[in-house]
Protein backbone atom coordinates (compact mmCIF):
# COMPACT_ATOMS: atom_id res chain seq x y z
CA UNK A 1 0.00 0.00 0.00
CA UNK A 2 1.29 3.40 -0.91
CA UNK A 3 1.54 5.91 1.92
CA UNK A 4 0.14 9.38 1.48
CA UNK A 5 3.61 10.93 1.37
CA UNK A 6 4.69 8.51 -1.36
CA UNK A 7 1.94 9.49 -3.72
CA UNK A 8 3.02 11.43 -6.75
CA UNK A 9 2.39 15.14 -6.38
CA UNK A 10 0.27 15.00 -9.53
CA UNK A 11 -2.32 12.83 -7.76
CA UNK A 12 -4.25 15.96 -6.74
CA UNK A 13 -4.54 16.89 -10.36
CA UNK A 14 -6.19 13.62 -11.29
CA UNK A 15 -9.84 12.71 -11.31
CA UNK A 16 -11.53 9.33 -11.43
CA UNK A 17 -14.40 8.89 -13.83
CA UNK A 18 -16.59 5.82 -13.49
CA UNK A 19 -17.85 5.47 -17.00
CA UNK A 20 -20.30 2.93 -18.32
CA UNK A 21 -18.57 2.42 -21.64
CA UNK A 22 -14.93 2.39 -20.56
CA UNK A 23 -14.90 1.40 -16.89
CA UNK A 24 -12.80 3.59 -14.62
CA UNK A 25 -10.84 6.33 -16.31
CA UNK A 26 -8.26 8.55 -14.68
CA UNK A 27 -8.13 11.95 -16.26
CA UNK A 28 -6.08 15.03 -15.61
CA UNK A 29 -8.16 17.88 -14.25
CA UNK A 30 -6.37 20.33 -16.47
CA UNK A 31 -7.81 18.54 -19.51
CA UNK A 32 -11.39 19.31 -18.51
CA UNK A 33 -13.14 21.43 -21.11
CA UNK A 34 -15.90 23.80 -20.07
CA UNK A 35 -18.99 24.04 -22.29
CA UNK A 36 -20.96 26.94 -20.87
CA UNK A 37 -24.00 26.09 -22.96
CA UNK A 38 -23.57 22.34 -22.62
CA UNK A 39 -24.18 20.19 -25.68
CA UNK A 40 -27.53 20.36 -27.50
CA UNK A 41 -29.90 18.02 -25.68
CA UNK A 42 -27.56 17.93 -22.67
CA UNK A 43 -27.58 21.59 -21.73
CA UNK A 44 -27.11 20.83 -18.02
CA UNK A 45 -23.71 19.21 -18.59
CA UNK A 46 -20.93 21.78 -18.67
CA UNK A 47 -17.70 19.83 -18.26
CA UNK A 48 -16.25 17.28 -20.63
CA UNK A 49 -13.00 15.57 -21.47
CA UNK A 50 -11.82 14.22 -24.79
CA UNK A 51 -10.50 10.72 -24.35
CA UNK A 52 -8.44 8.87 -26.90
CA UNK A 53 -8.79 5.11 -26.69
CA UNK A 54 -6.32 3.24 -28.84
CA UNK A 55 -8.70 0.64 -30.28
CA UNK A 56 -11.24 3.33 -31.23
CA UNK A 57 -8.87 5.48 -33.26
CA UNK A 58 -9.37 7.64 -35.32
CA UNK A 59 -12.50 8.17 -33.23
CA UNK A 60 -12.29 9.81 -29.84
CA UNK A 61 -14.82 10.19 -27.05
CA UNK A 62 -16.27 13.32 -25.54
CA UNK A 63 -17.14 12.22 -22.01
CA UNK A 64 -19.15 14.18 -19.47
CA UNK A 65 -17.27 14.74 -16.22
CA UNK A 66 -20.48 15.47 -14.34
CA UNK A 67 -22.29 12.42 -15.67
CA UNK A 68 -19.71 9.94 -17.00
CA UNK A 69 -22.50 7.72 -18.30
CA UNK A 70 -22.81 10.22 -21.14
CA UNK A 71 -20.15 9.88 -23.84
CA UNK A 72 -20.25 10.88 -27.49
CA UNK A 73 -18.08 9.33 -30.18
CA UNK A 74 -16.40 12.16 -32.09
CA UNK A 75 -13.94 12.54 -34.91
CA UNK A 76 -11.79 15.37 -36.17
CA UNK A 77 -13.34 16.04 -39.59
CA UNK A 78 -10.66 18.40 -40.84
CA UNK A 79 -8.24 15.78 -42.28
CA UNK A 80 -11.19 13.89 -43.82
CA UNK A 81 -13.03 16.68 -45.57
CA UNK A 82 -10.62 19.14 -47.00
CA UNK A 83 -13.21 21.78 -47.84
CA UNK A 84 -14.89 21.64 -44.43
CA UNK A 85 -13.65 24.44 -42.24
CA UNK A 86 -16.18 25.54 -39.61
CA UNK A 87 -13.70 27.84 -37.90
CA UNK A 88 -13.90 30.05 -40.97
CA UNK A 89 -17.71 29.72 -41.36
CA UNK A 90 -18.49 30.92 -37.85
CA UNK A 91 -18.46 34.69 -37.59
CA UNK A 92 -18.39 34.93 -33.85
CA UNK A 93 -15.87 32.79 -32.03
CA UNK A 94 -15.97 34.92 -28.86
CA UNK A 95 -17.73 32.18 -26.83
CA UNK A 96 -14.42 30.33 -27.10
CA UNK A 97 -12.43 33.33 -25.90
CA UNK A 98 -10.46 33.14 -29.10
CA UNK A 99 -7.10 34.77 -29.18
CA UNK A 100 -5.60 32.57 -31.84
CA UNK A 101 -7.45 30.25 -34.19
CA UNK A 102 -4.57 27.81 -34.21
CA UNK A 103 -5.61 26.58 -30.76
CA UNK A 104 -9.09 25.65 -31.97
CA UNK A 105 -9.79 22.00 -32.67
CA UNK A 106 -12.90 20.76 -34.42
CA UNK A 107 -14.85 17.63 -33.59
CA UNK A 108 -17.97 16.21 -35.17
CA UNK A 109 -20.29 13.81 -33.40
CA UNK A 110 -20.70 10.39 -34.98
CA UNK A 111 -24.23 9.29 -35.65
CA UNK A 112 -25.32 5.84 -36.63
CA UNK A 113 -28.43 4.78 -38.44
CA UNK A 114 -30.16 1.42 -38.40
CA UNK A 115 -27.33 -0.28 -40.19
CA UNK A 116 -23.94 -0.04 -38.57
CA UNK A 117 -22.38 0.34 -42.01
CA UNK A 118 -24.20 3.65 -42.38
CA UNK A 119 -21.87 5.68 -40.24
CA UNK A 120 -22.45 9.38 -40.56
CA UNK A 121 -21.15 12.47 -38.84
CA UNK A 122 -22.87 15.71 -38.00
CA UNK A 123 -21.19 18.43 -40.06
CA UNK A 124 -24.03 20.86 -39.34
CA UNK A 125 -23.35 21.04 -35.59
CA UNK A 126 -19.58 20.90 -35.08
CA UNK A 127 -17.99 21.11 -31.66
CA UNK A 128 -15.16 23.59 -31.46
CA UNK A 129 -12.70 23.52 -28.59
CA UNK A 130 -10.16 26.17 -27.73
CA UNK A 131 -7.39 23.96 -26.39
CA UNK A 132 -5.55 26.92 -24.91
CA UNK A 133 -8.23 27.95 -22.41
CA UNK A 134 -10.16 24.65 -22.48
CA UNK A 135 -13.44 26.15 -23.62
CA UNK A 136 -15.81 24.41 -25.99
CA UNK A 137 -19.10 24.98 -27.73
CA UNK A 138 -21.34 23.16 -30.16
CA UNK A 139 -22.15 25.52 -33.01
CA UNK A 140 -24.83 25.33 -35.68
CA UNK A 141 -23.59 26.27 -39.13
CA UNK A 142 -25.99 28.36 -41.18
CA UNK A 143 -24.89 26.93 -44.52
CA UNK A 144 -27.59 24.70 -45.98
CA UNK A 145 -25.21 22.26 -47.61
CA UNK A 146 -23.83 20.91 -44.34
CA UNK A 147 -25.64 17.75 -43.33
CA UNK A 148 -26.48 16.24 -39.96
CA UNK A 149 -25.83 12.86 -41.54
CA UNK A 150 -22.78 13.17 -43.72
CA UNK A 151 -21.60 9.68 -44.75
CA UNK A 152 -18.27 8.85 -43.21
CA UNK A 153 -17.66 5.55 -44.90
CA UNK A 154 -18.52 4.74 -48.45
CA UNK A 155 -20.39 1.45 -48.82
CA UNK B 1 -48.20 36.73 -31.38
CA UNK B 2 -48.32 39.57 -33.87
CA UNK B 3 -49.97 38.44 -37.09
CA UNK B 4 -49.41 40.36 -40.33
CA UNK B 5 -50.64 39.69 -43.85
CA UNK B 6 -48.17 40.37 -46.66
CA UNK B 7 -48.27 40.05 -50.42
CA UNK B 8 -45.58 38.60 -52.66
CA UNK B 9 -42.61 40.95 -52.78
CA UNK B 10 -43.62 42.80 -49.63
CA UNK B 11 -41.52 42.88 -46.49
CA UNK B 12 -41.63 43.33 -42.77
CA UNK B 13 -38.90 44.89 -40.70
CA UNK B 14 -37.87 43.84 -37.21
CA UNK B 15 -36.04 46.47 -35.23
CA UNK B 16 -33.79 48.74 -37.22
CA UNK B 17 -31.76 46.27 -39.17
CA UNK B 18 -33.72 43.09 -39.88
CA UNK B 19 -35.85 42.78 -42.98
CA UNK B 20 -37.85 39.74 -44.08
CA UNK B 21 -39.24 39.67 -47.62
CA UNK B 22 -41.76 37.25 -49.15
CA UNK B 23 -39.98 36.06 -52.30
CA UNK B 24 -42.10 33.19 -53.47
CA UNK B 25 -45.35 31.51 -52.53
CA UNK B 26 -46.16 28.12 -54.01
CA UNK B 27 -47.95 24.94 -52.94
CA UNK B 28 -48.04 25.72 -49.23
CA UNK B 29 -44.38 26.74 -49.32
CA UNK B 30 -43.18 30.24 -48.68
CA UNK B 31 -39.72 31.39 -49.67
CA UNK B 32 -38.37 34.14 -47.44
CA UNK B 33 -35.47 36.47 -47.99
CA UNK B 34 -33.83 37.69 -44.81
CA UNK B 35 -31.49 40.61 -44.39
CA UNK B 36 -29.97 40.76 -40.92
CA UNK B 37 -26.70 41.81 -39.30
CA UNK B 38 -23.98 39.15 -39.28
CA UNK B 39 -24.26 38.56 -35.55
CA UNK B 40 -27.94 37.64 -35.84
CA UNK B 41 -28.07 33.91 -36.45
CA UNK B 42 -30.91 32.76 -38.66
CA UNK B 43 -31.83 29.09 -38.48
CA UNK B 44 -34.77 26.94 -39.42
CA UNK B 45 -36.52 26.32 -36.11
CA UNK B 46 -36.34 22.53 -36.33
CA UNK B 47 -32.56 22.36 -36.70
CA UNK B 48 -31.89 22.68 -32.96
CA UNK B 49 -34.37 19.94 -32.23
CA UNK B 50 -32.75 17.70 -34.84
CA UNK B 51 -29.27 18.25 -33.43
CA UNK B 52 -30.55 17.48 -29.93
CA UNK B 53 -32.01 14.21 -31.22
CA UNK B 54 -28.79 13.31 -33.02
CA UNK B 55 -26.75 14.00 -29.90
CA UNK B 56 -29.05 11.81 -27.81
CA UNK B 57 -28.72 8.99 -30.31
CA UNK B 58 -24.95 9.41 -30.42
CA UNK B 59 -24.68 9.19 -26.63
CA UNK B 60 -26.10 5.67 -26.86
CA UNK B 61 -23.45 4.37 -29.26
CA UNK B 62 -21.35 1.74 -27.52
CA UNK B 63 -17.59 1.45 -27.43
CA UNK B 64 -17.87 -1.88 -29.25
CA UNK B 65 -19.72 -0.30 -32.17
CA UNK B 66 -16.99 2.30 -32.58
CA UNK B 67 -14.23 -0.30 -32.20
CA UNK B 68 -15.84 -2.35 -34.98
CA UNK B 69 -16.08 0.63 -37.32
CA UNK B 70 -12.51 1.64 -36.53
CA UNK B 71 -11.26 -1.89 -37.24
CA UNK B 72 -13.20 -2.15 -40.47
CA UNK B 73 -11.92 1.23 -41.54
CA UNK B 74 -8.31 0.26 -40.92
CA UNK B 75 -8.66 -3.22 -42.42
CA UNK B 76 -10.43 -2.21 -45.62
CA UNK B 77 -8.49 0.98 -45.96
CA UNK B 78 -11.86 2.57 -46.56
CA UNK B 79 -11.83 6.24 -47.20
CA UNK B 80 -14.62 8.57 -46.22
CA UNK B 81 -16.65 10.30 -48.86
CA UNK B 82 -15.54 13.78 -49.62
Amino acid sequence: MVGVEDRPVKENNMLNLSTEKFGNLRIEKENIITFEDGIFGFEELKQFVIVNIEECRPFEWLISVENPLIAFPVINPVPLFTDYNPIESIDDLTPLGITNKKYVETFCIVTMNDQPTNVTINLKGPILVNMKNKTGKQFVLTEDYYSLHHPLIRN
Amino acid sequence: MLILTRKLGESITIGNDIKVTILECQNKQVKLGIIAPKDVKVHREEIFEKIQEENKKASKISKLEIVEIAQKWRKDGEKPDS
